[in-house]
C-alpha cells in the first residue's frame, strides 16, 4: 500500500502536532508568562507631571531629526533606534520612548527589553497625544466635583508647557484622562492592558 | 542568538529590510508556483471548483504554527515577542466582507495581484492600482472612519488566550481541523467538477 506525498505530509503534520499536544500537557507552560509581551505605558499626563516635577526620567524622541527640530516634548533627546541601543541610561533613571505612533515606540521598547533593560516605557499616543491633551487640550465647561482636581491639574500643566485650553460643551472629553490604558510598574500595582495599536500587514 | 532577531537587536533596521525583501520574493515566487497568480484559479475558490486557495492558506497557517510552536519550545524564538495584529471584531468583519467582494470581483487578493502584475498580467496591475487608490481613499476618509476603525477592540488575542488551552492542544486541534478541511475540500472539488467532466 503506497501513500501520496500529500498523505505522507498530512501524517507528518498529525504526528508532530500530536507530539506538540503531549509536550504541552506534560510540560505545562507557566500560564502567567504572557506578561512578557506587554508593553509598559506612560500616559502623557504622567509624563507632563514628571517633567514638571523634574523627576529622574530621560525622554527619548524616536522621530526623524527634521520632525524633532520642528516640534518636540521639552527635555527630550532625539535618537535613532540604533543610537538608542547604545544609549547609556543615567543611573536610576527611566526611559520614556515616544514617536508619532505607538508602533515604533513599542518596537524600540521590545528591542530594549531584548537587551535585558527594564526601566523603560512607551508614551501612549506619542507626540500627537502630547499635543492634543497637554498642549492644546479640550476641557469641558462644566466640571463635576470629582473631576475638579484633574481639570486643575491639566490647566496647570498646559500653562506650564505654554499651551492653550479650549473649553467645549462635552463632559465626555475627560474620559481620555480618566481611562488608564497605562500599565506601568513604577508606581502602584501593575495593570495589564493589551496593546491596541495597529501595524500593517 | 535567538529570535525575533530584530526585536532582540541581533540585526538592525537595514538588515531587517533585506530579510523582508528576501522573504517577500520567496513568498511571491511560491504564490506564483502554487498557481495563485491566476485570477481564474482564485475565483474558482469561491465557486467551490478549486480549493487551492483554502488548502494553500491553511497549509501555510499550520506549517507556521507547528514550526513556531517547536522553535519556541526549544527556546530559539520567543513567541511572546512576536507582533500580533490586535482584534477589532466589528471593523474586521466589515473589512473581511469588503475584502471578499474585492477579491471575487477583481479576481485577486493584494499579494496575488502583485504576483500577477509581476508575471505581466494587466488584470494584476489594475488590482494593484485599485489597491493603492483604496489605501489613499481610506487614508483621506480616516477622520470619519476612525471611531469605527477602533470599535470593539479585543487586544492582541490568540485562540490559546481565548480558550485558555495549552498551546500544544490548540496546535493539535487546528491541525485536525485542517486535515479534515483538506479531506472535505477534495470531496467538494470532485463533486463540483465531475458533472461537467
Amino acid at each position: 500500500m503506497s501513500f501520496t506525498l500529500n498523505q505522507k505530509l498530512a501524517a507528518f503534520a498529525f504526528f508532530i502536532s500530536l507530539l506538540a499536544m503531549i509536550t504541552s500537557l506534560i510540560l505545562p507552560q507557566e500560564a502567567e508568562e504572557n506578561e512578557t509581551s506587554q508593553v509598559d505605558y506612560f500616559s502623557v499626563l504622567e509624563l507632563a507631571q514628571d517633567i514638571r516635577g523634574k523627576e529622574n526620567i530621560s525622554v527619548i524622541d524616536l522621530r526623524p531629526a527634521s520632525d524633532f527640530e520642528k516640534f518636540n516634548i521639552p527635555s527630550s533627546i532625539n535618537l535613532t533606534l540604533s543610537e538608542l541601543l547604545d544609549f547609556e541610561t543615567p543611573r536610576h533613571s527611566s526611559l520614556i520612548l515616544y514617536s508619532d505612533n505607538d508602533t515604533q515606540s513599542e518596537q524600540a521598547y521590545f528591542m530594549l527589553k531584548g537587551l535585558g533593560k527594564t526601566q523603560h516605557f512607551v508614551l501612549k499616543g506619542g507626540v500627537e497625544d502630547w499635543y492634543d491633551y497637554i498642549l492644546y487640550p479640550k476641557l469641558p465647561k462644566a466640571v463635576t466635583d470629582s473631576n475638579q482636581m484633574l481639570v486643575s491639574k491639566i490647566k496647570a500643566l498646559t500653562s506650564f508647557f505654554g499651551g492653550r485650553i479650549e473649553f467645549i460643551d462635552d463632559a465626555e472629553i475627560l474620559e481620555y484622562y480618566l481611562e488608564k490604558p497605562v500599565n506601568n510598574n513604577h508606581k502602584g500595582p501593575k495593570k495589564v492592558v493589551k496593546n491596541l495599536e495597529r501595524m500593517g500587514c | 542568538m535567538n529570535g525575533p532577531f530584530y526585536i532582540n537587536g541581533w540585526i538592525g533596521e537595514e538588515v531587517s529590510l533585506i530579510f523582508a525583501l528576501v522573504i517577500g520574493i520567496a513568498f511571491g515566487f511560491f504564490l506564483e508556483r502554487a498557481g495563485l497568480g491566476s485570477a481564474k484559479k482564485l475565483a474558482a475558490q469561491f465557486y467551490g471548483r478549486d480549493m487551492t486557495v483554502f488548502k494553500m492558506m491553511f497549509t501555510a497557517i499550520i506549517t507556521a504554527m507547528i514550526g513556531l510552536f517547536w522553535v519556541n519550545q526549544f527556546g530559539v524564538v520567543d513567541i511572546e515577542l512576536i507582533y500580533l495584529t490586535p482584534t477589532f471584531v466589528a471593523p474586521q468583519i466589515i473589512g473581511g466582507l469588503v475584502f471578499g467582494v474585492g477579491f471575487i470581483v477583481g479576481g485577486y487578493c493584494p499579494g496575488t495581484s502583485c504576483v500577477a502584475g509581476a508575471t505581466g498580467s494587466l488584470d494584476g496591475w489594475m488590482n494593484v492600482l485599485g489597491l493603492l487608490s483604496g489605501i489613499l481613499i481610506f487614508g483621506e476618509l480616516y477622520p470619519y472612519l476612525e471611531s469605527f476603525y477602533n470599535a470593539t477592540p479585543m487586544g492582541a488575542l490568540t485562540f490559546v488566550d481565548y480558550f485558555q488551552l495549552p498551546g500544544g492542544v490548540m496546535v493539535f486541534i487546528l491541525v485536525i481541523l485542517a486535515l479534515l478541511g483538506f479531506w472535505a475540500s477534495g470531496k467538494i472539488e470532485s463533486r463540483t467538477s465531475s458533472p461537467k467532466a
